[in-house]
């Protein structure tokens, strides 16, 4: 089964696209605050540190859900909120231990990864290939190292002679 | 009102001199402006009567974003900074600067899309953005600080979330190369818009939120902003590739890539942790990429000092902390020092000899600079005017120096850090004739990219000249237009494109350097595309989606046109633009360029007589009056923009002349 994990050495630009493109794709807005991942950047030390759900096999959360909303759906291999059942009681955000577990004020419920139904858009979209979408068992895919732009000063050498 | 897709569709306008904050719509802008820059220009034709200099209250200092920023759209993070700049000569000029980081997306978040300051506090103030709510704080307790601590402060005070945009004591002391500085190393640079924040006892602005940026048509929105990003996976020829991490500072600095704006998926800033630093005898951590690494000068160029990794490292971290400009440093004033004293003419400051190849001249000078101590004064108020204040070494400033205040840039003369040679800077010339500031800050992408897809640049890793030719006659709609041999023949109609590109760029917001997107070894015309998509055409299917506007393309081209012509006719009004003007910049290039263009094998220089006929065309195509330089009036009538025709008609039968600084 796929899971969605982080390499292990977080090449992570903190370009922060891997947000903005799941608020998008699974709320239709962009807005970090309604994103089911997120990237606590600090400009000052650089440490991009990013948080989604782990798909844990016992899972804190569920466990926490009073009404059992919280159900793993074995085909895809995630945690889905039933939000017919949800109360909004944010039990769940409390009880993960990876801050996984976002609130969303617009729905007055939580939110969380849910893989995008099956091809999470945040790993197809990691410019460091930090993200990836894989079997867990197996040897993690090696980064294909596609560069993107890279722009650097090129200055002029010094032989050529400075005439006039 | 609800929004209009990209848009929060909210400005704040805040006076500081009374303290009143008001808000009003952006769809009083759009579609017309398109965002940004574009947006900036009307409220600047429609707030800054003439006479206003830069560091008058009545200046107006506008923050602004654009339909794309903070969406998934790629390299959007930005945003464009515009106001009467102090850098500017021999006047004050309506100009604007754009930067990176995350603050451009977090003030959409916090729900505005802008911010137009006006006034003057009378003791230091910040303004704090956050989720449709704004107010002004004392900031008595930030004033003195660097840019670094600032953010510190105001971070531990508001929360890790926030960004903020900020002034050093460079900008409180009203420097004309002052910057504003968000993050460690984004800023605001050209054109001294911290000596604007500093004049209105402007600290910083903070902002922080968590409101949505809704979007037109969400799907072919999220659809086209994907296939997009992907494109840009393609390496551009020159670049390095990913083994361009230095496996020596990775082991000792921890370098590794580093995002410069959000959404920004390039590889061209890298983080730093830790770094040693020499002169305070602690350790750094931050980005350092692109003209900070003069700093650390390049042995065996131009830039041909060496004061190492560690102290070029900390010496741009104490520009970026007193917020001092590093371009109009380290490609104007530095050079000019080095050469100044190779022959003679200038061999101390206030007593301490000039020598480049140390860290204490270098943290001294700046430190001068910031707090207007001795020499530091002058320069303070920019290289240009430093340098004519002194009278020495004109002829040196003059080739380093094409106009209006700033240091060369992507030109093949005096910015000696990026490879251009003729006839491709001819159209960067034809760029600085009409800009009022550097205008290769949004204009890159013709120089830069015909050099860096080129055999020039790239070997046989990018195009051929052939396929550069080819590839650039249709794009630019003139077969001589990026003809390796073609000399000035064609060279208006990339100059004009490129301006309209620029102004789409700095509105977006989407960032320069990779934007438009032109070229590719991937197809067989060697035109970039996705998914149907052309490459040129990127930031219009982008924009179209997120707003619902621009149902042809045309539409879009036109608003660019608009506010371009809008901005000339600002410089028009209010300081008395002029063709004579404009050709101020041709002695500069009339010196050979840096070195040839191997097709040609000899040096050239500017041709005066064939490029007053260059801007003829230019002018024709653009729809100027070719003798005066000034929009037409039925260009302007053409554009939608009879009340600026008036104006200027009007401006011209008083053909009062316009005072010089």
């Amino acid at each position: 089964m796929k899971k969605l994990f982080l390499r292990k050495s977080n090449p992570c630009h903190g370009c922060i696209s891997c947000v903005t493109f799941c608020s998008q794709r699974n709320a239709g807005v962009s807005a970090p605050s309604r994103a089911r991942i997120y990237v606590d950047l600090d400009p000052f030390s650089g440490d991009c540190k990013i948080r989604f759900c782990q798909q844990c096999k016992k899972a804190a959360c569920a466990e926490a859900c009073p009404v059992d909303a919280i159900v793993f759906q074995h085909e895809g291999g995630y945690w889905h909120i039933d939000r017919d059942l949800c109360t909004g009681c944010g039990n769940c955000v409390e009880a993960c231990q990876f801050q996984a577990m976002f609130w969303d004020d617009d729905l007055g419920q939580p939110i969380k990864c849910e893989l995008c139904g099956g091809d999470p858009i945040c790993a197809q979209i990691c410019p460091a290939e930090a993200l990836v979408f894989a079997d867990p068992s197996a040897e993690p895919p090696k980064a294909t190292g596609t560069p993107t732009e890279e722009y650097r000063l090129v200055p002029v050498p010094l032989d050529t002679p400075d005439a006039e | 009102m609800r929004s209009t897709g990209g848009w929060t569709g909210r400005i704040l306008w805040v006076d500081l001199s009374t303290g009143r904050i008001k808000e009003d719509e952006t769809r009083r802008y759009v579609p017309g402006y398109i965002g940004g820059r574009g947006i900036a220009a009307r409220i600047a034709w429609e707030e800054l009567p003439p006479g206003t200099g830069a560091l008058d209250p009545h200046n107006v200092l506008i923050f602004f974003t654009g339909p794309l920023t903070g969406t998934t759209a790629p390299f959007s993070g930005r945003t464009t900074v515009s106001a009467l700049g102090p850098q500017g000569f021999p006047r004050e000029w309506f100009t604007r600067s754009n930067m990176g980081g995350h603050w451009g997306p977090e003030l959409k978040y916090a729900g505005y899309d802008g911010i137009v300051i006006s006034g003057a506090a009378d003791s230091p103030v910040y303004l704090w953005v956050h989720d449709g709510r704004a107010e002004l704080r004392d900031a008595s307790h930030l004033w003195g600080l660097g840019t670094y601590a600032t953010q510190n402060r105001l971070l531990a005070e508001h929360g890790s979330r926030v960004r903020i945009a900020t002034i050093g004591p460079a900008g409180e002391n009203l420097s004309r190369i002052a910057v504003i500085q968000t993050e460690t190393e984004s800023a605001a640079g050209q054109g001294g818009l911290g000596a604007v924040m500093g004049a209105k006892k402007l600290k910083a602005v903070v902002v922080g939120g968590t409101m949505p940026v809704e979007i037109a048509h969400r799907d072919e929105f999220l659809r086209k902003t994907l296939a997009i990003q992907r494109e840009f996976h393609t390496p551009t020829p020159s670049g390095r590739g990913l083994g361009s991490l230095d496996p020596e500072k990775v082991a000792k600095y921890g370098e590794r890539f580093h995002a410069c704006s959000q959404q920004c998926i390039a590889r061209c800033a890298c983080f730093y942790t830790k770094v040693p630093a020499p002169l305070s005898g602690s350790t750094l951590s931050g980005q350092y990429h692109c003209v900070a690494a003069l700093f650390e000068g390049f042995r065996g160029t131009f830039y041909d000092w060496n004061v190492g990794f560690e102290a070029g490292f900390e010496l741009s971290k104490i520009a970026n902390d007193y917020g001092i400009n590093h371009w109009d440093l380290l490609i104007g004033v530095a050079p000019w020092l080095k050469l100044c004293r190779e022959r003679g003419l200038l061999t101390e400051l206030d007593g301490q000899p000039i020598d480049l190849d140390s860290p204490p001249f270098w943290a001294e000078f700046m430190r001068k600079i910031a707090y207007r101590e001795g020499a530091g004064d002058l320069f303070a108020e920019g290289g240009w005017r430093a340098i004519n204040a002194l009278g020495i070494g004109l002829d040196i400033a003059a080739r380093l120096f094409p106009a209006w205040g700033y240091a060369g840039h992507w030109d093949g003369h005096g910015d000696h850090a990026n490879r251009v040679v003729f006839p491709y800077w001819l159209v960067s010339a034809l760029q600085w004739a009409v800009d009022v500031r550097d205008p290769i800050a949004s204009g890159h992408c013709y120089a830069q990219n015909c050099m860096r897809w080129s055999p020039f640049l790239a070997k046989d890793k990018g195009l051929t000249w052939e396929e550069i030719a080819c590839a650039g006659a249709k794009v630019y709609g003139h077969p001589a237009a990026t003809d390796p041999r073609s000399g000035y023949e064609g060279k208006a109609w990339p100059g004009v494109y490129h301006g309209h590109r620029s102004m789409l760029k700095d509105s977006a917001t989407v960032d320069d350097w990779v934007f438009p997107r032109i070229f590719s070894t991937r197809t067989p015309d060697r035109l970039a595309r996705a998914e149907g998509m052309e490459g040129p055409s990127f930031e219009w299917h982008m924009i179209r989606a997120a707003t619902g506007a621009y149902e042809d393309e045309a539409e879009l081209d036109l608003a660019c046109e608009r506010a371009f012509n809008l901005e000339r006719a600002i410089a028009v009004r209010n300081h008395g633009r002029c063709r004579q003007d404009d050709e101020t910049i041709i002695p500069y290039f009339e010196t050979l360029e840096n070195e040839p263009n191997p097709l040609i094998g000899e040096r050239q220089k500017l041709d005066r007589q064939r490029f007053l006929g260059l801007l003829d065309e230019y002018y024709t195509l653009r729809g100027w009056d070719v003798t005066t330089g000034v929009p037409t009036r039925q260009r302007l009538l053409a554009l939608g923009l009879s009340d600026v025709a008036d104006a200027l008609e009007r401006e011209q039968e008083g053909s009062r002349p316009v005072p010089k600084e």
